[in-house]
């Protein structure tokens, strides 16, 4: 009975092994289907990305050949001394376009290694940009700018105290100065801020559609940085699954 | 007396007719551009211009050429022509030269004005000058801060002096006012053409003024389209027209009002000659309105030639050659930028 009974022990023993040893199976067949399916999914992003980026590099093609012909057009009609480099206005003004980057982190996948569950942050630099316009009421200003950093007009937009003090005084001499500056150079800044102006206030219609495309164009240089950044975070991305899978 | 040209004309102006015609001779035929339209570099340009009258003028340029090169030197061959024919000429033919080339006067000092308002080099902006509308005393012009400036310090001793009568102010040189400035002279420079040629009387005058009329209206037009959307006001558009022409002065007054491309159409096409220029584009396209323009003026200038006895002739072929450039030019283009498609769209065939 007592044989009978460790037998019975031995073979529930058995059986309880065969069971865990099953479930440890399946545990790990669930674990490469759930990473199978994250490497295809990685896979497929990258392809998405690399369609994007080729559809963004014909786009970007296309704009720029049609700027030059317009500009080509714009010299047919009103003169090719009217449309020369020698009128680009070298006075100091701002850049009609800021570029503002910025970093997005995101979670890749659990390596899962059973005694350390170590997550990997990879970051992903995302590019975007905003058409930056001067602001009526403040010209040295920008609107719609994505930046942590206050323009210098604003930041030394300081009243003065009034105080006797004379090293407050002479800071806010400075700051009157530099208030002055700026507002000299912020006028001049909103006044050659289309550079459309620079060949005249009468230009072609060709050269305004020039002006268009070459925009259109700098949005596309733009889309496709970030689409160069997310192919190459996707191919990193498949390339350490990759060697995971092989580890395993 | 009209008519009686023929006893007279050839004491004085005989030679330099011959001379023009000669040289009318040498533009480029469609068989030339057919050649021209086949390059795929711009040396192959370069190598088909050689067998031209251009062909002394690009030999010694090295590769690779530029655009901007090719353009230069075959106005240089224009601008030596027209200098042999004012230093042989008399007057009234030498006025007559002379007031061809006011155009690029006018266009050369706008340049200077505007590129020493972009704080550029002097020296660089002289080079890039019209050779034809070069005179004494033009790098002066970088000194003046505003119109009365201009006049007082250069333009005095210039032929342009008379047209600043209506733009001399104390204000600052801006791109509005450097934009109002140049229409205004050329409206005044256009006008006083006009009456010399009208004083000057026979087919000179008949051409002349035929020609001066439609150079007016197409004026007159492209500043009604290039105003659109800008901060022009209706009343000063009216006075950039000219007050003379086929639109004057009922089709200016409908085209200061015009705020776009259809309305321009609409006013023009009440006119029979421009109906025709206007019926060549379909609706809301204006990208093909320059060369339908420089094709009506073609067809106008190579009539010029078809009478003899009067200075029509020397007008027609500066303005027949500064065509033939301007086709240069696009071809040059189109080669250099990979697209022959569009070749076709800037030609204007002149024979």
């Amino acid at each position: 009975m007592e044989q009978a009974k460790d037998a019975a022990d031995d073979g529930s023993g058995r059986v309880e092994e065969k069971s865990g040893e099953a479930d440890s199976t399946s545990t790990s067949s669930c674990v490469s289907e759930v990473q199978e399916a994250h490497e295809d999914a990685q896979m497929l992003r990258l392809l998405d990305a690399m369609d994007h980026l080729l559809s963004c590099r014909d786009s970007l093609a296309k704009s720029l050949s049609q700027g030059w012909m317009e500009i080509a057009s714009a010299r047919y009609s009103m003169g090719p001394s009217r449309i020369d480099q020698a009128l680009f206005s070298l006075k100091p003004c701002t850049a009609s376009t800021l570029v503002s980057v910025s970093r997005t982190d995101e979670l890749v996948i659990d390596k899962g290694h059973v005694e350390e569950c170590e997550q990997e942050c990879i970051s992903q630099q995302e590019f975007q940009f905003a058409l930056q316009s001067p602001h009526k009421d403040n010209p040295g200003g920008y609107e719609n700018a994505k930046s942590d950093v206050l323009p210098q007009s604003q930041l030394r937009q300081r009243h003065p105290s009034g105080s006797a003090n004379r090293q407050h005084t002479d800071n806010d001499f400075e700051d009157s100065n530099i208030l002055g500056n700026d507002s000299d150079m912020a006028q001049s800044k909103s006044r050659g801020h289309d550079s459309l102006a620079w060949f005249g206030t009468l230009v072609s219609p060709h050269l305004r559609v020039a002006q268009s495309s070459f925009k259109e164009a700098l949005e596309t240089v733009v889309e496709l940085a970030t689409s160069q950044s997310t192919i190459q975070m996707a191919y990193r991305q498949i390339q350490e699954s990759g060697g995971l899978v092989s580890g395993m | 007396m009209y008519g009686f040209e023929a006893l007279t004309f050839n004491i004085h102006g005989g030679y330099l007719e011959a001379i023009v015609r000669g040289h009318r001779g040498g533009l480029l035929t469609a068989v030339d551009y057919n050649n021209l339209c086949q390059c795929e570099t711009l040396d192959d340009i370069k190598m088909h211009l050689s067998a031209t009258e251009y062909g002394p003028y690009l030999q010694n340029e090295p590769s690779p050429l530029r655009t901007t090169t090719i353009v230069e030197k075959c106005t240089q061959k224009l601008v030596d022509e027209y200098k042999h024919m004012l230093t042989q000429a008399t007057e009234p033919l030498s006025t007559f030269l002379e007031y061809i080339t006011y155009g690029h006067m006018i266009d050369n000092i706008v340049l200077i004005v505007t590129g020493t308002l972009h704080e550029r080099d002097v020296h660089e902006l002289l080079e890039k000058c019209h050779p034809l509308g070069m005179f004494e005393s033009i790098a002066t012009l970088a000194v003046a801060q505003n119109m009365r400036e201009l006049y007082r310090l250069v333009l005095v001793d210039t032929p342009l002096a008379p047209y600043f009568s209506e733009c001399i102010t104390s204000e600052d040189l801006d791109e509005m006012n450097i934009e109002i400035m140049r229409n205004t002279l050329y409206k005044a420079y256009l006008e006083d053409f006009y009456k010399f040629c009208k004083k000057l009387g026979g087919a000179t005058s008949e051409i002349m003024c035929d020609l001066l009329s439609f150079e007016a209206d197409r004026r007159a037009v492209n500043i009604s389209i290039n105003s659109i959307g800008t901060e022009l006001t209706r009343d000063d558009r009216r006075k950039l027209f000219s007050n003379f022409g086929l639109l004057y002065p009922y089709g200016h007054e409908e085209l200061a009002l015009c705020e776009d491309f259809d309305q321009v159409r609409g006013v023009m096409e009440k006119y029979p000659t421009y109906n025709l220029i206007f019926a060549k584009l379909s609706y809301g396209e204006s990208q093909m309105l320059d060369k339908a323009f420089y094709e009506e003026e073609v067809k106008r200038l190579c009539l010029a030639f078809e009478q003899q006895f009067h200075y029509a002739v020397f007008f027609a072929y500066v303005r027949l050659r500064e065509q033939e450039i301007r086709n240069l030019m696009w071809i040059s283009e189109c080669v250099a930028q990979n697209q022959k498609s569009r070749i076709h769209d800037g030609i204007v065939y002149i024979f």
